[in-house]
């Protein structure tokens, strides 16, 4: 068996590849977040017989991602799950939930440095030093 | 033609139920089934291996006090415990009957009687 | 311009085995928009990776679900295996396939029992249940549970099965297939249950691949993809093996792919235990996953293809650890098919997928 393969990309490469590997018959397999630092890590698996490629993309805190499910419909569920999850935004995503596609108590359980995780963060302590 | 499975339903109704009329009959377990955890006490070194392998947090060992507590309602029968047991003289193992219902939940404490 | 109501249906109903809402648009009794909500069995399994160590998580990953018990440790197992590069004994990777087809089979069988209960055949409901229970057994004579095995570690396997259980199991597989075929007979040629499933959902081949769907879902649009012909582990030492398909693309297909799949199961297990290897089961683990190690995996499960990744982080903790099942990809394919359906078959296309939302929201 091939090893699968591990690429790191930069933000503007995104479309470019994803259009190739559409072309080329490739199938969407798997979207998902990691915290690694003050950063999220994004992988993108696609899928071809029996090889998998997979892409790394290092985004930091606010920044948008163009949306993976124009070009791959059914990605429209990754792309709100690491939205819900990390905080990751995805620009244009085709049903966008907006934040409530899984009802958290935290914001970005998964991901304690995001903006709203630090908004959430503040506005708690400044309640904690009101009341005490 | 429809209606295929008349045979089958015409000798469900002639013969006697599948299933097992409990509690009036007694369950019958088999030889590996995991139904409650069991220690020796009379063997037990207290060295606390099974409390630290216990994913589900519901062993307590005590060295000074010399007890070995178990929550039976958090216990989930996966016998981690029973694995990393050392393998000399095997206090702990695994015992087909379900432990008992109850109404309220505690903790079973065994002590180790003093020699 | 006739006019348009929402109903809601879900979370809770009665021919829906896991919660899962959906808001459907109708105008005059036809579906024209079905809006999906999941997130009702969210119990953040996937943070639980950063506080119980690699060894102990596997007691997590088989509490997922109760019907892909086996199969999620599994994944899990040789995701790790491949992370850390630890080599498994050939007699447990053939144990682990037994254990796999016969969960496969318990699955298949479930779940024509539900589709049976859905149109409202509920004696042919219980009559497929009844027979699960023979695979039950075996899986309570064998491991010591019904539904949760314990019986798949990272290394490879907890139980041995002695060579006249072997024989057992064999045994009790053949006296399964005569009644198994009426039960068959029934889904496929009754007139009552034909009316119900045929052209019912239909989700042809081009859409299938534009919307990457997997499973038995896909190979009943005429897509052969199955994980199982690449030969990782035991299935490597099954001699050929042809993925069933069916080409009507419609509910009656879906039925006719499963169906069919578990007389593929019990071959292939009469096949391991013929070609069973002897040695050991397991191989001892030590240290931790090294940092900045990654691996994926995947493995056909019951519902489909089910992708995994795990990455290590020099601790015995993982830092991350990804389960991505294959209802979470044959989500958007289904609210592709609900659009132009009946209201009354909107019960089920939802379950012509076999939706299994507690794996895909763990």
């Amino acid at each position: 068996m091939q090893a699968p393969a591990f690429t790191e990309i930069t933000l503007d490469q995104l479309a470019g590849k994803l259009s190739s590997y559409k072309e080329d018959g490739w199938r969407f397999a798997n979207l998902c977040g990691t915290t690694a630092g003050n950063m999220v890590e994004i992988l993108i698996s696609f899928t071809l017989d029996e090889k998998i490629d997979n892409l790394l993309l290092f985004v930091e805190k606010g920044v948008k991602v163009p949306a993976v499910s124009k070009i791959f419909p059914s990605a429209f569920l990754y792309e709100n799950e690491t939205f819900d999850l990390y905080g990751v935004k995805f620009d244009g995503t085709i049903l966008d939930f907006d934040g409530r596609f899984y009802i958290t108590s935290v914001p970005t359980p998964m991901n304690p440095h995001s903006l709203a995780a630090e908004e959430y963060l503040a506005s708690s302590s400044d309640e904690e030093a009101n009341n005490g | 033609m429809g209606l295929k499975l008349t045979g089958m339903t015409l000798k469900n109704l002639m013969s006697k139920p599948v299933t097992r009329r409990y509690p009036h009959e007694p369950l019958v377990y088999t030889e590996r089934t995991r139904g409650h955890v069991h220690n020796d006490m009379e063997k037990c070194i207290l060295c606390s291996i099974c409390d630290k392998a216990c994913p589900a947090g519901a062993l307590i060992v005590d060295k000074e006090a010399l007890t070995w507590t178990i929550d039976r309602f958090s216990c989930v029968q996966c016998m981690a415990c029973v694995r990393s047991c050392p393998p000399k003289a095997q206090r702990l193992t695994m015992r087909p009957e379900y432990a008992p219902s109850a109404l309220t939940m505690s903790m079973e404490t065994h002590t180790k009687t003093e020699e | 311009m006739a006019d348009r109501t929402i109903v809601p249906f879900g979370p809770h109903h009665p021919v829906l085995p896991e919660p899962l809402h959906l808001d459907l648009v109708i105008e005059d009794e036809r579906v024209v928009e079905a809006i999906p909500q999941i997130g009702f069995v969210h119990r953040g399994l996937e943070k639980l990776v950063e506080k119980r160590d690699f060894k102990s998580y596997v007691y997590i990953t088989e509490r997922i679900c109760g019907i892909c018990a086996f199969g999620h440790s599994l994944g899990y197992s040789e995701t790790v295996e491949a992370l850390m590069e630890v080599e498994v004994p050939p007699r447990a990777q053939a144990l682990r396939v037994i254990w796999h087809e016969l969960s496969r089979t318990h699955s298949h069988l479930l779940w024509l029992g539900l589709l049976a209960d859905a149109f409202g055949f509920e004696n042919l409901f219980m009559q497929c249940w009844r027979l699960r229970e023979r695979v039950l057994d075996i899986f309570e004579r064998t491991t010591g549970g019904r539904v949760i095995l314990s019986a798949c570690n990272v290394g490879g396997v907890n139980h041995d099965i002695a060579d006249e259980d072997l024989q057992g199991i064999v045994l009790v597989l053949e006296g399964m297939i005569g009644e198994y075929k009426t039960l068959l007979k029934t889904f496929m040629k009754d007139r009552s249950v034909a009316n119900r499933l045929r052209g019912v959902g239909v989700l042809t081949k081009e859409e299938a691949i534009g919307f990457g769907v997997v499973g038995p879902f896909a190979r009943a649009s005429g897509i052969a993809e199955d994980i199982r012909t690449f030969g990782h582990g035991g299935y490597g030492l099954l001699g050929s093996f042809e993925p069933v398909t069916a080409d009507e693309c419609d509910g009656y297909a879906r039925c006719k792919v499963r169906g069919d799949e578990v007389f593929q199961s019990i071959d292939i297990i009469k096949e391991i235990i013929q070609k069973m290897p002897e040695g050991e089961i397991m191989t001892k683990v030590k240290g931790s996953p090294a940092a900045g190690a990654r691996a994926v995996w995947q493995l056909e499960q019951p519902r489909g293809e089910c992708f995994y990744y795990a990455k290590g982080n020099g601790t015995k903790f993982l830092e991350r650890f990804r389960i991505r099942t294959p209802t979470f990809m044959n989500l958007g394919g289904m609210v592709h098919t609900l659009q132009g359906c009946d209201l009354a078959d909107v019960p089920l296309n939802v379950l012509t997928i076999d939706p299994c939302i507690s794996c895909s929201e763990r």
